[in-house]
Parts: C-alpha cells; sequence; structure tokens
C-alpha cells in the first residue's frame, strides 16, 4: 500500500471497512487500489487521489449497506462478567484517576441537574391549567398626548371587558378577576387574619382548571356570598375539608358572612394563578362610564372560538376603544392602550407594573450553564480517558490477537464508560437531594426530586448521552489500536489526538475564563448598587399603615423615636400615574407628575436635600394650602432651565384633591432616587393636605430596636383601636429590590465556582498524565544535569501557551456577553479592563498551582527510578 | 426481488462474466466495460450488480490471488453457472426474435 497516501484517504477505507460486509471487503480495497494505479499512470497522482476518493464515496450505497450481516455477537454473561471484573481491577490499579473521572463526571451532572430541575420549573409555568395555551390576557395602560411618557398594566377597567367581547366575534369567553382583601375572623376566636382574595365571575372555573375535593364545579359560586377555597385555607380555618356549608365571617367595608359552596386542591408552586380564596365578583355599581376606561383594577382573560386568529384581534386591539373614548381622551389628553399577551407567554415575557416576573433571558443563560458544565464534564473525561488509554495498549493488542472484534473492544469500552457514569449518576442524585433544601429557599421554589417523574427522565437522559459522547471518542480510539504496535511497544499517540486534546483544554479554558471574568463583574456591579447613593435616609425608617394622627404625637414621645411624619407615599413607592397643570390657566399643558402630599416633618426625616428655596414650614400658613416643591427631575418637564428659575412657578393640581389646588413652587429638591437605583428618577410634586395621612413613616435611632417596636405597637393599639397592626422596614423593602441581582450573583459565583473546579480536574488529570508519560525523558535530563526549576518550567510552558491562547479568545466572548447584561440597568459603570487583568492573574495562579504540583513530583524525583526499564 | 429477466447492466455483466473467465472480477470487468462500450461504469456499480447475480444464482465466486499492483489484496472471480447461462441463452433468443421484426435494421417506408 502507498505509503505516501494522505490521512483522508486512510481514514475513508476505515470507514468504509466499518459499514462494508466483512468477506467482500478485501476485493473491494483491492479493486480500488487496481483502480487507482491505473489512474495514476493515466492522470497523474492528484486526479487520481481524487477519483480514489469518490469511488469509495460511492461505494457506501444501499447494495452494499444493507449486504452487512448484522451479526448478534451474543456476548454471553461470562463475557460481560469478564469485562466488568477487568474494568474493576483497572480501576483499582488506576484509583487516582478513576476517582477524579467520577469526581468531575458527578460534579457536573449534579450542577447540569440542579440547573435542569429549575428550568424545568420556570419552563412548565402554569401547565396545570388544561387550556394554557388557549388563553389570552388583555391588558390596558395609558399614554400622555403631551410628553408621551405611558405606562401600562395587566389588567383594564370593568367595562373596557365588555366592549371588548362585544366588538369582537372572535372571542369565545371572556372572564374578569379582580384581586381584594379582607379580614377574615378565625371560628371560635377573635383572631382576624388579613387575606388576599379574588372575586371572579363563574366562567373563570370553565377557562382555568381547579380540581374540586368537595363540592361541585358545576355551579361553584351561586350566591353573592358564595365562597370557594383552597385545602390550605380550610384546614388553616377548619381544620378539615369538609367545610361545604360552613360559614366564615369578613369584616372589611363591611361585615360578610360567606357560604362556603367548594374546596380546591391546592395550586402547585409553579403557576401565575394563586387564589387561596375565591368569591363572587359583582359589577360595580358606581360605574362612571369615562372614567372607567382609564381604570386597571380587573384583569382580564379571553378565549377564542375555532378556527379565529388571534392575529386578527392583535390588529384591531388598538383603536376597538376610541368610538367610546376619543373624545374623553381629548379632554383628559390622554390616550387609552391596549395588548394582548398569551397565558403562556405572561410568566417569562411579562413585566409591567405591578409584575416580578424573571426574565427569560435568565433561564436561558442557566440553562446554558448547565449544558456547558456538562459538556465540559464530558471534555474532562475524554481528555483523560485518551490519554490513559496508550497504558491500556498491550491489553487490547491481546484481545485482537485472540480474534476481538472492533465492535466488542468497542462495546467494552463503553459498557466501562456507562458503569463510571452510572457511578456518577448515583452520587449526584445524593448531591442533589441534600442540597435541594437550600437551593430552594434560596430560589423560593419548592423543587422535589421523588414524585417528579421529569427529574428522573432528565436523570436517565443525561446518563446515556454522557455516555455516548464521553465515551464514543475514546472506545473508537482504543479499539482502533494495530496489535502489532502495541505488543511491540512502538505505539504512540497519533498527532490527532494531541491536537484534538489541547484544543478541549483550550475550550475548557475559555469557559472558566469567562465565568470568572462574569463573576467579578457581576460583584462589582452590585457593590457598586449598594453603595451608590440613594440621596435620602432609609435607615431605621419604620412604617406604619394607618394610622392615627394621635397615634403620630404620641409615638414621637417614645424614647428613641427621633421623628414620625405622615406622607402618602414614601420613597420606592412613587409612580407615573398622575398628572399636574404647569401653570393656572386651563389652557396649560398637563405634565406628568406623581404627587407627594406630606406633612411638615417629612423632608427632615428623609434628610432631603433643598437646593433653591425653601422647604415647608409652620411659620407661612399658606404653605399648607398653597405651596409646592418639585424634585430636579421635574424642572426639565416643566420647562425650568434651572432651579433658580421655578421658584415662584404656578401649578394647579386639580382632580382627586378635591378642591383644585393652586399654588406656587416654593422650593426645588435636590435629586434622589425614588424608585431604587434600578429604577429611573421619578418626577414629582410635593405639598400638604390633610387627607394625605396613608402611611406613618418612624424615624427610630436605638439600639434596642425590638424595645420600641414593642412601645410603638402598644400606642398603636390605644389610638387605632380595631386596626390591624401593619409594618414594614424601608431599608428591608429596599433592599428586597437587590434581591434578584443579589440571587444572580450568588447562582453565578457558584456555578463558575464548580467550572473552575471542574476545569481545574481536568487539569490536574492532564498534567498527572503528562509528567508519568515523560518519566524517562526527565530522568534523563536530570542525569544530563538539568536544574528542578528547568524542567518545571519545562512541564508547565506547555499548559502556558494554552491558558494565553484561551485568554486571547475569552475575553471578548466575556466582555461581549456581559455588557449585555449591564446594558439593562438604568444606572451601572463601565467594565474596566482592569477586571480582565484580574482574572488573567487568577487563571495564570490557578493553572501554575494546578500543574506545578505533579511537575514538582517529576522533577524532583530519583532518576534512577525514573530509567530503570519495565 | 428476482425477476424472471435480468436489467440491461446485469445482463451486460453476466456476459462479461462468462466471458472473461479466470479473469472475471471486478475491475476488470468495469475496465472491459470502458473499452468496450465507452461509457462509464462505476466500480460500486459493477460490484453490487456482481453481488446481486450471486444472489439469484446466477454466477459463482471464489477467492483467487492477490497481486501487487492491488497492494497484495486478493481477487474475486467469478463464473458463470449453467443456470446463468440457460438464461443469457434465453434472453438472447427473445432479443434475436424482436430483431427480426425490423429485417436488414431498416425502417420500411411507406
Amino acid at each position: 500500500m502507498n505509503q505516501e497516501h494522505s490521512h483522508w484517504l486512510k481514514g475513508a477505507f476505515r470507514l468504509l471497512e466499518s459499514v462494508c460486509p466483512e468477506d467482500l471487503y478485501e476485493e473491494i480495497e483491492g479493486d480500488l487500489i487496481q483502480r487507482f494505479q491505473r489512474d495514476q499512470k493515466k492522470l497523474g497522482a492528484r486526479r487520481a487521489r481524487l477519483k480514489l476518493l469518490w469511488n469509495i464515496i460511492r461505494f457506501f450505497r444501499p447494495g452494499i449497506l444493507f449486504r452487512r450481516k448484522f451479526s448478534f455477537q451474543f456476548n454471553t454473561i461470562t463475557m460481560l462478567l469478564s469485562y466488568f471484573k477487568i474494568m474493576v481491577r483497572n480501576m483499582h490499579k488506576t484509583m487516582n484517576y478513576t476517582l477524579l473521572n467520577v469526581l468531575g463526571l458527578a460534579l457536573g451532572i449534579t450542577c447540569a441537574l440542579t440547573i435542569f430541575l429549575y428550568v424545568y420549573d420556570e419552563l412548565t409555568f402554569d401547565r396545570n391549567h388544561a387550556r394554557y395555551d388557549e388563553i389570552y390576557r388583555l391588558n390596558g395602560g395609558w399614554k400622555s398626548m403631551t410628553d408621551g411618557s405611558s405606562d401600562a398594566y395587566t389588567g383594564v377597567g370593568y367595562i373596557v371587558g365588555e366592549y371588548f367581547k362585544k366588538d369582537f366575534p372572535e372571542i369565545d369567553q371572556m372572564v374578569r378577576i379582580q384581586y381584594w382583601g379582607m379580614n377574615i375572623e378565625k371560628p371560635g376566636t377573635d383572631e382576624q387574619i388579613s387575606e388576599h382574595t379574588s372575586r371572579v365571575e363563574p366562567d373563570v372555573f370553565k377557562i382555568f382548571s381547579f380540581e374540586f375535593i368537595a363540592g361541585s364545579d358545576r355551579n361553584p359560586l351561586p350566591d353573592a356570598n358564595s365562597m370557594v377555597m383552597t385545602r390550605k385555607t380550610a384546614m388553616k380555618y377548619f381544620n378539615s375539608v369538609d367545610v361545604v356549608g360552613k360559614t366564615l365571617k369578613s369584616f372589611g367595608h363591611d361585615t360578610i358572612d360567606w357560604k362556603i359552596t367548594g374546596v380546591i386542591e391546592d395550586y402547585p408552586d409553579n403557576t401565575q394563578i394563586k387564589m387561596d380564596i375565591i368569591t363572587k365578583l359583582v359589577p360595580p355599581n358606581d360605574l362612571q362610564a369615562n372614567a372607567d376606561w382609564f381604570e386597571y383594577r380587573y384583569r382580564t382573560y379571553f378565549t377564542l372560538k375555532p378556527n379565529a386568529s388571534i392575529r386578527a384581534v392583535e390588529d384591531r386591539i388598538q383603536f376597538f376603544t376610541k368610538p367610546y373614548v376619543s373624545d374623553y381622551e381629548k379632554e383628559i389628553g390622554f390616550t387609552q392602550e391596549h395588548s394582548i399577551i398569551p397565558f403562556s407567554k405572561i410568566h417569562l415575557y411579562s413585566h409591567l407594573t405591578g409584575e416580578n416576573n424573571p426574565q427569560a433571558s435568565t433561564v436561558f443563560i442557566f440553562l446554558i450553564i448547565g449544558i456547558f458544565i456538562l459538556v465540559m464534564a464530558c471534555i474532562n473525561f475524554i481528555n483523560l480517558a485518551t490519554a490513559r488509554s496508550l497504558k491500556r495498549g498491550k491489553e487490547i493488542g491481546v484481545r485482537k490477537v485472540a480474534g476481538a472484534l472492533k465492535s466488542q473492544l468497542m462495546l467494552q469500552f463503553l459498557s466501562e464508560t456507562l458503569f463510571i457514569t452510572i457511578l456518577a449518576a448515583l452520587l449526584s442524585v445524593i448531591a442533589v437531594y441534600l442540597l435541594l433544601p437550600s437551593v430552594n429557599s434560596y430560589s423560593g421554589k419548592n423543587l422535589t426530586i421523588f414524585n417528579n417523574s421529569a427529574f428522573w427522565t432528565m436523570l436517565g437522559m443525561i446518563v446515556l448521552i454522557v455516555s455516548l459522547i464521553s465515551g464514543g471518542y475514546p472506545s473508537f480510539v482504543m479499539s482502533a489500536f494495530k496489535p502489532s504496535e502495541t505488543l511491540k511497544g512502538t505505539l504512540r499517540g497519533s498527532g490527532i489526538n494531541q491536537r484534538l486534546r489541547q484544543a478541549l483544554v483550550v475550550f475548557q479554558f475559555v469557559v472558566s475564563i469567562s465565568l470568572i471574568a462574569g463573576t467579578l463583574i457581576v460583584v462589582n456591579h452590585l457593590n457598586f448598587l449598594r453603595s451608590k447613593e440613594l440621596g435620602f435616609n432609609k435607615d431605621q425608617v419604620l412604617l406604619i399603615q394607618r394610622a392615627t394622627q394621635a397615634t403620630k404625637e404620641q409615638i414621637v414621645n417614645i424614647a428613641g423615636v427621633v421623628q414620625a411624619s405622615f406622607s402618602n407615599k414614601v420613597p420606592g413607592m412613587l409612580t407615573t400615574g398622575r398628572t399636574i397643570i404647569n401653570g393656572w390657566d386651563k389652557s396649560d399643558p398637563q405634565v406628568v407628575m406623581d404627587q407627594l402630599v406630606v406633612d411638615y416633618d417629612y423632608i427632615d426625616l428623609y434628610d432631603l436635600e433643598i437646593l433653591e428655596g425653601r422647604g415647608f414650614s409652620k411659620d407661612n400658613p399658606s404653605d399648607a394650602t398653597e405651596a409646592f416643591l418639585i424634585n430636579e427631575t421635574a424642572l426639565s418637564k416643566l420647562g425650568y432651565k434651572n432651579a433658580k428659575e421655578a421658584i415662584g412657578g404656578e401649578l394647579w393640581l386639580d382632580g382627586d384633591w378635591g378642591d383644585g389646588k393652586k399654588g406656587r413652587i416654593i422650593g426645588v429638591l435636590k435629586d434622589f432616587h425614588t424608585n431604587g437605583v434600578n429604577s429611573p428618577i421619578l418626577p414629582f410634586s410635593m405639598f400638604m393636605h390633610p387627607n394625605a395621612m396613608r402611611v406613618l413613616s418612624v424615624k427610630i435611632s436605638s439600639s434596642d430596636l425590638p424595645g420600641v417596636l414593642a412601645k410603638i405597637e402598644e400606642v398603636y393599639k390605644t389610638t387605632a383601636p380595631n386596626r390591624v397592626f401593619v409594618y414594614s422596614f424601608l431599608d428591608q423593602d429596599f433592599d428586597r429590590q437587590y434581591q434578584a441581582e443579589d440571587r444572580f450573583m450568588t447562582i453565578f459565583t457558584f456555578f463558575a465556582g464548580v467550572g473552575i473546579i471542574i476545569g481545574c480536574l481536568g487539569l490536574y488529570g492532564l498534567a498527572m498524565f503528562m509528567a508519568e508519560q515523560r518519566t524517562k525523558e526527565i530522568g534523563i535530563r536530570k542525569v544530563l544535569g538539568a536544574t528542578g526549576g528547568s524542567i518545571l518550567a519545562l512541564l508547565t510552558s506547555n499548559f502556558l501557551k494554552l491558558v494565553a491562547i484561551s485568554f486571547v479568545l475569552a475575553t471578548p466572548v466575556a466582555y461581549f456577553g456581559m455588557e449585555q447584561w449591564l446594558s439593562k440597568f438604568p444606572y451601572r459603570e463601565q467594565i474596566s479592563p482592569m477586571l480582565f487583568v484580574i482574572t488573567g492573574c487568577a487563571v495564570l495562579a490557578i493553572t501554575v498551582l494546578t500543574v506545578s504540583y505533579q511537575a514538582m513530583r517529576a522533577a524532583t524525583g530519583n532518576p534512577v527510578n525514573a530509567l530503570r526499564a519495565e | 426481488m428476482n425477476k424472471p429477466f435480468l436489467g440491461e447492466f446485469e445482463e451486460l455483466v453476466l456476459i462479461l462474466v462468462a466471458g472473461l473467465h479466470e479473469n472475471a472480477y471486478g475491475a476488470a470487468i468495469a475496465d472491459e466495460i470502458e473499452e468496450r462500450l465507452g461509457r462509464d461504469a462505476n466500480l460500486s456499480a459493477v460490484h453490487v450488480t456482481l453481488y446481486r447475480l450471486e444472489d439469484k444464482g446466477y454466477i459463482r465466486s471464489k477467492l483467487g490471488g492477490g497481486t501487487n499492483q492491488r497492494g497484495g489484496r486478493r481477487k474475486r472471480i467469478y463464473t458463470i453457472t449453467s443456470a446463468g447461462m440457460a438464461m443469457l441463452r434465453v434472453m438472447k433468443e427473445a432479443r434475436i426474435d424482436l430483431w427480426k421484426m425490423v429485417p436488414e435494421l431498416k425502417v420500411s417506408k411507406i
């Protein structure tokens, strides 16, 4: 056989041999070669080679492929047992490597499983409703005609649903759900529990799926005082689910006696429809036709008739309200905006005001990380296996000489891989079981593995895929060893394998570097958010709902209480829904600005800074009725170039505050973060009004918080009898904002760590192998006078080169990815190159540490031992 | 799929097997087709046809000697069986019969 034949041809021949019937291959190969020789003389070496390749390819045809008699080599039990025995012996001999392999795989599988559990949970949200992909939600919103600002909400007015159904023949059913709340008295006690409830229309039970365990789903809410509750709720109030016919009393606006007409099964965690107590929705009787269009309290869902197209509805949705409200719209200066979203998409893709859904991108990022970690673990395995495969050369040679078929050898090695993978998988299951409680508490989910068929399916698939990937290539390589070479001892790893191994190592490094860089950026960003100046003082501020003037007066007398102030909102609660007229003339423009209604103590309590002018003062009685303050952001909205200009400006508030307040600007506040660092600063006007007593802010300065709190509660109970003492701390409320980023950071860091560990494991294994391979070479070098240091350098230089390449590859990838993530935040810093320098140094350090341990051992070994012939 | 008659290529290959005697193997048959008929015969097509003919029982095969030209690989030599011979005879007579309809290979004028 002509030794000049290129690699490709050899490979093609081998491939043909593997699919060709055994007894026919020799003559086919002979004919091909004969043809080739003839072509070579006629057409020259180059064309002849091409023709040869073409001829080989043409042999992949049904006439040949299907002739192959699939002889089922019946590996009897004995054979399999023998494989098993050999495998165990082998594993025992090379305990270090085996452990590395199993651990690496276990780590990878554990992470992958956890991530997949989480992703599965998110992606199967709401699937407990049978008609899940038939339901749509109608969203509402408004847009200002003067300055274009807008907002969108998850609900619409009551009246909207009615006209919607009328105007769109495509709609089959339309239902509304209104979220409500009431205080319910626990039967047999005086205790009242504050509950979130829902008021729904009866068709809700036809669109969404509820499983009735008591009562029937036929007419679940026959009367206005009927009530359906979940199993959990029934147990809470009655300690039984047999409660149909019993009554509960609620206190709110009025006192109502409810009759329970049904009990439904508890809802799973991964659904957005979480209704514990359901009552009948009664149409509001104070329907002011016009204003009701711009109200957003009713969540409206609908289904389509068969063969109806949602496109048709979407196309007309923007304009359907025009015939009813366009006059009113012109009057108030706002237009009605509507949109439609399929129910199945809400959880990951809807982020309207009031919603707290995760980002779809987050879920997908984690999915990708999970896959990458698994791939890295497989790569480790492949690298180690192919590297060490040379050691088993003799065994393979003997087996082949004794008559083993290639397929048998492949079966042997694949089953070895399968066994190791199963071992690793078992470890993973235990690990996942142990980790799940912390994962659950962290993510607020309730993932389980036991009743979860999805989990076991995923496990099975992972085991299969990992074994195939990790075992396939090494098995293929090993089963192709030539007995002549292995038994003579001249077996050398081929060049391709070396290259492949290096490529795989580079891949791992790239992933690790990206993860490290990403983590550093995330941590940096979070610190930035945390430490950013908010512009107001949120420490030790207690917020109390529904207090009275008496409460405030008495609270300030408590030791430890510095100040108290009433307002309608506190920082963090500002919205965009309000307007103010920029002048005292009816024709002056309406500007969208929120209204912060306060008392004299507010500015002081929150340490707000006044840029120009002054705050409210008791010395000027007109302050209470005619004075406004605005913040900096409001300046440009109102058309003022600077703060000085704004002083004395005219503002006119009409509508809700009854008397149509006309007043002047007496001061301009320095901007503070009205809604936290992750939202833009909203403009507002600040004024005083006696009706603004919704929230009482209490500034505390004490080291005995619980004590002060107890005293405050006492005061509340005496000054606001029959009301429930509800309170919260402002800084906790604010921190909750960063919760999402906080969690993201922790989880990201965790997985970055895992990725790095897996990478290190792989590196360690490779270094170990390499040191072993070159023992003889190192021995000789030492004998010839090389110092320990130079050998160390020699061994690590290989890896360092790879690290450098990976760094160059990884940096743009990491930069781009993190830039995408950061761009979503309104306030953020630029990614500093310093970060990448640190990453590079870290990776270098890790590599050197990992490799040098092995290199050290090799370098300091006794050359005599190394050179002793085997 | 054992039709009582042979396809055009199958017939061709069968005749050559009969004619080439101890040189009746894949590459040689393909060479003959190219030289005598001037049409390209792909090696794989010839091989597959030979296998099919053997399945039908018209030829039998044996591994022969290897040559240097083939890198030492042995050839598989095919010989025609009596069934094959009979089939060829049948086909040849059927064809001659048809040709009688067009004497001297000329189309008669009307």
